[in-house]
């Protein structure tokens, strides 16, 4: 056994020898090293620019902050990053997935910085290659600044042209108060002027496409967050999300109160029934449902009697709640629709005597136009303006009424039912 | 105390351990995947069944549990369910066979276990070796061989029924043999029946239906001449199982969760469905002229199929529920929220219509899709309506003809000296092609390629076969490709053994003489040139050289020396960079060389045995290849490595102690370090294009690690053995240094040439992913009665990860698939080992 110790001893100890020698490290895949000096702040890179717009021919990099990203849609195909020293704006060649709070470098060889308008950018960056995430959630604060402070003096850009900026005790000008912040509906950019307590203005600049464009503006004053840009001589503010605007008191100067809506229904909580709205099955068991399937952009009310593989007879009626519109001058009704596979119109009604019951009240017919082209799902269509001056009384109502028959039944959506007063 | 003392005892000898002779064969890992292309910004998908769909059925731990060895039994019991490999090998290192006869495929160098399942009672008899070793059938692998004896003879005599019970991949078996042995007229008759089956089996949507057959007749002519035929077979059809990703585990909360099954009209139905039937037949002749020579003749036929159905579409969407696009990570982005909660609540709720296939859904389309098909056949005019499929299950076939003959002569020269020799001619051949298998409520399929149909305008390209254009498939139709792979083999081999009072030797040499080529039965239309007819003959002429020796110390001590270089034609399923469409093959095809040795210390003590050894292996020049689909580009894609250098370095400890007469305590041991030891060179090819998606791309793979399976692994256990006829055993396992199969593209320059150094990112997608160590606990025990000194019955039972433990990832790969500015987007693919599961057998003998 002694010798059996012994060479055992031998086998181990080689065995082990024989393992430590072989610590094999992984390959390395040649990968470019970045010299420290070719690295630069933002600031030096705005100071490349000079009088003409330049292309950057050396291997040099750019680190900063994501801090404007195209989440809503109020820009595209651009980015707005800063470091320490300074921030610019990017245009990228296609739309790329970096957020706000991203740290990224950027690789600005061949890109060009270029003075648009007096807005300084860096042109023609291809996401996909120039643009390397560091890390996320690196979120940074926006300086408090004071609109006046951004005006320009004696240069042509604004101190502040491309950085995160915070800006308190702000208004809109009673002229905007009551917009929204782009047109939505034709899909136009829009200027809306912000006012300070001194009468300092600067313009919020939105974009037509972007998710927030229908949305009413705050009607009071509060502190905004966006970035600056600029136009010529015009400084403007870019929003990120209307969510940071922060109401935080009453207006200081007072105009018009805004024409409220009486009655929106969007059904962007996802609910049928909230608000008021309330559904009757006349005929058949057939219901609305909110949904967000196909292309439109949000939730809507949908309706289809196709079930299980089939169709199914059907009435169901969709009612708003009673709504006051005594006070009014001009209401009018709006709203959306998209139609698809052939069956019964949908049909809009009004009543000022509900019973309770759909099918016992007296209902009038509105002629709205609606969708008509049921060989697809195409864009919602907007119904423009219909009249609802003949009801300007107390307890209206408004209802939809959906009728499918056992051999067919068209399948309905309908968004933005709104009753304004114009 | 004494149970304490017991396990300080077991574990105080695996520490040191020890033992002689291991045997051994490895499952690959079944391989999909992706990869991307540097230049098209790519994207790379494939489906867990590629053409490696044979891998999954590898089952060796029967061959290790026969082994002698306390190692490789140890590791043929406990190590197998962790997909370990002795010595890391691959399985085309171990050659299995007959009567003599190989059974490793020529194509692909592997032994399929499946295609003769069930036949345990058959297949018990076999004689195992492991490592480098005299073999007086074949010159053999590197890592060992396996002799089944099926002779009638060899079979006990007598009768046997046995059912087990099971929750693994089946849950039932049925099994009967009976054996004549050699009866007065000099007929020795030997036959065996099973049957195995599950409805569904430890993981959701597998079925299994396996069959066997077994006949084997010996007839003595006279003491110099005996003749001898077996015939088997193992039809088995089962329904496979997916590999997934973490997250789709996470979300349902299974980490068995399967993909490839769907409801159709309420019931599950599985998409992927291997069905394997490989009868073989074989004569023999014994022929013993005197008393010191003995030649064995032999030849064989084997003939069937191997089909593996697969879900098919065109221009529809990827009905795939674990597609990367229908899982929640896809919507993580802002203004995603929504839909990354639907999309995990439906994932978390198992809601079969987000996490599995949905065949009605199939069907509908299927019926809604009306088309009229122009010039059918290529006829002008001729036209035809229906409707066209948009989903369809086709099942890929490869039909096998192989015959050879065999014949092996031993030689006593005298006492001390030992001579044996073999020559053996294979012919193989197999007719690869797909068969419509369902149209799944569809007229019709038409034979195109639709990637090709969109990017050219000539219609000739997209056609899979110029001479039947527009052709239109139904169900049981040839379709898409057809070609034959034709392999001779001719080899020879000489062997002289040695034996004194102090030195055990051998040595031997052989030379092989390989050829391969393609046949098309299609002229493809992207290939109109390459495609047809016959290709260039691939010849090789490989040669080995083997020798080893014991010595002797004492009768107590020995040690053991071995030592092969050997070179191996490449394998023709590696050769061809797609075989579906053309003849080409990879550049600079050629042989692997391969050199090995071993040295052993061995103990042998009545009450211990030990054997400690320590393993260096090189194998050079390998060609490597991976086809996976490719979701994007609707086809396979194929990469290729050639110039592929692995090292296999380790140590193997085994030991056995009868502690008392009743209680043994075994321990074994082994670490490695299994490597890529070159920067080999890449081709990747697509099926549907000339262009090659790269070519010449080095890989920097030098000192990755072989992934998938565990390199290092320990094992203690106790058995209890009582006189009165009953045992019970346990055996804890330790399993440490898995790490992930690396997707080679993922190490190259163009992988990382948006980066510097410091991005994270380079680190990400060079850095090779460690698993975590794990454990498991087996339990076995059995009882026997003797009724009547005549009738034997048997209990035995075994559980497996008696703990349930379901978290141990006991291997994985990267996906092929990869999006070099965001890692994350195809995460690895990864496997468990099964929960608690068990096997429990009653059997009745007389």
């Amino acid at each position: 056994m002694k010798q059996t110790k012994k060479i055992l001893g031998v086998v181990l100890i080689t065995a082990l020898a024989f393992f430590t020698a072989c610590k094999k490290d992984f390959d390395i895949v040649p990968v470019k090293v970045l010299p420290e000096g070719n690295i630069i702040t933002i600031d030096s890179l705005r100071k490349i620019y000079t009088a003409f717009d330049t292309t950057i021919t050396q291997d040099i990099s750019v680190y900063g902050v994501v801090t404007a990203d195209a989440t809503t849609g109020n820009i595209y195909k651009e980015l707005y990053i800063q470091d320490e020293t300074n921030a610019i704006k990017l245009e990228l060649l296609s739309s790329a997935d970096f957020f706000i709070g991203d740290r990224v470098r950027v690789a600005i060889k061949g890109a060009t910085i270029r003075r648009d308008r007096d807005m300084l950018v860096l042109d023609s960056l291809n996401p996909d290659i120039a643009i390397i995430k560091q890390e996320a959630n690196q979120d940074l604060t926006p300086e408090v600044v004071s609109i006046d402070s951004i005006n320009l003096v004696d240069v042509w850009a604004s101190k502040y042209q491309g950085q995160l900026v915070q800006i308190n005790n702000v208004e809109f000008v009673c002229a905007d108060a009551c917009n929204t912040w782009a047109d939505a509906i034709g899909q136009r950019d829009e200027n809306r002027t912000l006012v300070d307590a001194a009468g300092n203005t600067i313009i919020v600049r939105s974009s037509g496409f972007s998710s927030f464009a229908g949305e009413q503006l705050p009607f009071n004053q509060g502190s905004i967050i966006g970035v600056v840009s600029q136009y010529g001589t015009t400084i403007q503010l870019t929003i990120r999300n209307p969510s940071e605007f922060i109401v935080s008191n009453t207006r200081t100067t007072a105009c018009a109160a805004c024409p409220e809506f009486s009655q929106i229904k969007d059904f962007e909580d996802e609910s049928i029934s909230s608000g008021g709205w309330s559904q009757q099955n006349v005929i058949g068991n057939v219901n609305w449902e909110a949904s967000d399937q196909g292309s439109h952009p949000s939730f809507y009310g949908k309706i289809s009697n196709f079930i299980s593989s089939s169709n199914v007879a059907c009435e169901t009626w969709l009612v708003s709640p009673s709504i006051d519109l005594a006070n009014t001058t001009s209401p009018e009704l709006f709203m959306e629709s998209d139609v698809n596979y052939s069956g019964d119109a949908l049909e809009v009604y009004v009543t000022t005597n509900y019973t309770g019951d759909a099918a016992t009240t007296t209902w009038t017919q509105l002629s709205v136009p609606l969708d008509t082209d049921n060989t697809g799902w195409n864009t919602f269509v907007p119904s423009g303006a219909v009249s609802l001056t003949a009801y300007k009384q107390a307890g209206v109502r408004v209802a939809f009424k959906y009728t499918g028959s056992s051999s067919n039944g068209s399948t309905w959506e309908i968004d933005d039912i709104k009753i304004i007063d114009l | 105390m004494r149970r304490i003392n017991i396990l300080a005892v077991t574990f105080a000898l695996t520490a040191l351990s020890l033992n002689a002779q291991t045997i051994t064969a490895p499952s690959s890992i079944l391989n999909e995947d992706s990869l991307q292309n540097a230049t098209t910004k790519p994207t790379f998908t494939v489906s867990l069944d590629d053409l490696e769909g044979d891998s999954e059925t590898q089952n060796v731990s029967g061959l290790l549990q026969s082994s002698k060895d306390v190692f490789s039994k140890i590791a043929g019991y406990n190590f197998s369910a962790a997909r370990f490999r002795v010595r890391g090998y691959d399985s085309e290192n171990f050659s299995v066979s007959m009567n003599g006869i190989g059974l490793n495929s020529p194509e692909g160098g592997r032994a399929i276990w499946a295609f003769w399942g069930g036949l345990n009672d058959i297949t018990r008899y076999q004689e195992s070796k492991a490592g480098i070793s005299a073999s007086p059938y074949s010159f053999g692998g590197i890592g060992g061989f396996s002799n089944i004896n099926a002779r009638a003879t060899a079979i006990r005599k007598g009768t046997k029924v046995s059912y087990g019970s099971a929750n693994r991949s089946y849950r039932n078996r049925l099994m009967v043999t009976h054996s004549t042995g050699m009866m007065k007229n000099g007929l020795a008759i030997a036959v065996s029946a099973s049957k195995r089956w599950a409805e569904e089996g430890y993981v959701d949507g597998t079925f299994y239906n396996g069959g066997s057959y077994f006949l084997s007749i010996e007839k003595k002519i006279n003491d110099k001449h005996t003749f001898g035929f077996v015939g088997y077979g193992a039809p088995t059809s089962q329904g496979k199982r997916s590999i997934s990703t973490q997250e789709t585990y996470d979300l349902t909360g299974n980490n068995y969760y399967n993909s490839y099954w769907g409801y159709q009209n309420g019931e599950k139905r599985n998409s992927r469905v291997r069905s394997n039937h490989k009868p073989r037949i074989m004569l023999n002749h014994y022929f013993k002229p005197n008393k010191k020579t003995k030649i064995n003749t032999s030849a064989y036929y084997s003939f069937g199929k191997e089909g593996n159905t697969r879900l098919n579409w065109y221009s529809a969407a990827d009905p795939r529920p674990d597609y990367y696009r229908n899982l929640p990570s896809y919507y993580t982005n802002p203004g995603d929220e929504f839909l990354f909660e639907t999309q995990t609540s439906l994932w978390q709720n198992n809601d079969p219509a987000a996490t599995q296939l949905d065949f009605d859904q199939m069907y509908f389309a299927n019926k809604k899709n009306l088309f009229t098909q122009n010039n059918v056949d290529g006829i002008t005019g001729n036209s035809l309506t229906g409707n066209r499929a948009k989903y369809v299950i086709e099942e890929a076939r490869k039909d096998v003809s192989h015959y050879g003959f065999n014949t092996s002569a031993s030689h006593k020269y005298n006492d001390k000296l030992m001579l044996s020799g073999a020559v053996d001619v294979s012919i193989y051949k197999s007719n690869n092609y797909k068969l419509m298998n369902d149209l799944l409520g569809a007229d019709f399929w038409v034979d195109v390629d639709q990637f090709a149909e969109r990017d050219f305008a000539d219609d000739n390209v997209a056609q899979a076969d110029i001479n039947n254009p527009n052709r239109i498939i139904k169900e049981g139709d040839r379709f898409g490709y057809d070609y034959d792979i034709n392999i001779n083999t001719y080899k020879g081999f000489g062997q002289v053994e040695g034996t004194s009072t102090k030195i055990d030797w051998f040595a031997a040499a052989s030379i092989t003489s390989t050829s391969f080529w393609r046949v098309g039965n299609y002229q493809n239309g992207l290939f109109p040139e390459n495609s047809l007819g016959d290709s260039e003959k691939q010849n090789f002429l490989n040669y080995g050289v083997k020798a080893g020796g014991v010595y002797k110390v004492t009768g107590r001590h020995l040690i053991r020396l071995n030592g092969a270089y050997l070179t191996r034609a490449p394998f023709s399923r590696t050769a061809f960079v797609s075989p579906r469409t053309r003849d080409q093959v990879v550049p600079d095809l050629e042989s692997e060389k391969i050199m090995s040795g071993d040295i052993s210390y061995i103990v042998r003590y009545p009450k211990v045995k030990t054997r400690a050894t320590l393993f260096h292996t090189t194998i050079k020049d390998k060609t490597w290849s991976r086809s996976f689909y490719h979701d994007e580009l609707n086809t396979f894609v194929n990469y290729m490595m050639t110039g592929v250098d692995q090292v296999f370095t380790g140590v193997e400890l085994g030991a056995e102690v009868n502690i008392t007469s009743t209680i043994t305590a075994t321990g074994g041991f082994t670490t490695g370090k299994y490597l890529y030891s070159s920067r080999p060179t890449a081709t990747i090819i697509q099926d549907n294009s000339t262009e090659a998606l790269a070519e010449n791309k080095t890989i920097y793979f030098k000192n990755y690690r072989i992934g998938g399976i565990p390199q290092t692994a320990a094992s203690v256990g106790v058995q209890y053995r009582s006189p009165k006829y009953w045992f019970i055993g346990a055996n804890f396992n330790y399993f440490a240094d898995i790490h992930l199969d690396a997707n080679p593209d993922r190490r190259t320059e163009e992988a990382v040439s948006n980066y510097v150094s410091s991005d994270p990112q380079v680190d990400e997608i060079v850095d090779q992913v460690k698993l975590d160590n794990d454990y498991s606990l087996n339990f076995s025990a059995g009882k026997s009665w003797k009724v009547k000194d005549k009738y034997f019955i048997k209990i035995n039972i075994n559980v497996n990860n008696v703990l349930d433990n379901t978290d141990f990832k006991t291997g994985g790969f990267e996906q092929l698939r990869y999006d070099q500015n965001d890692i994350g987007k195809f995460p690895a693919k990864i496997g468990y080992m099964y929960g608690r599961t068990y096997f429990a057998m009653v059997s009745f003998s007389f």
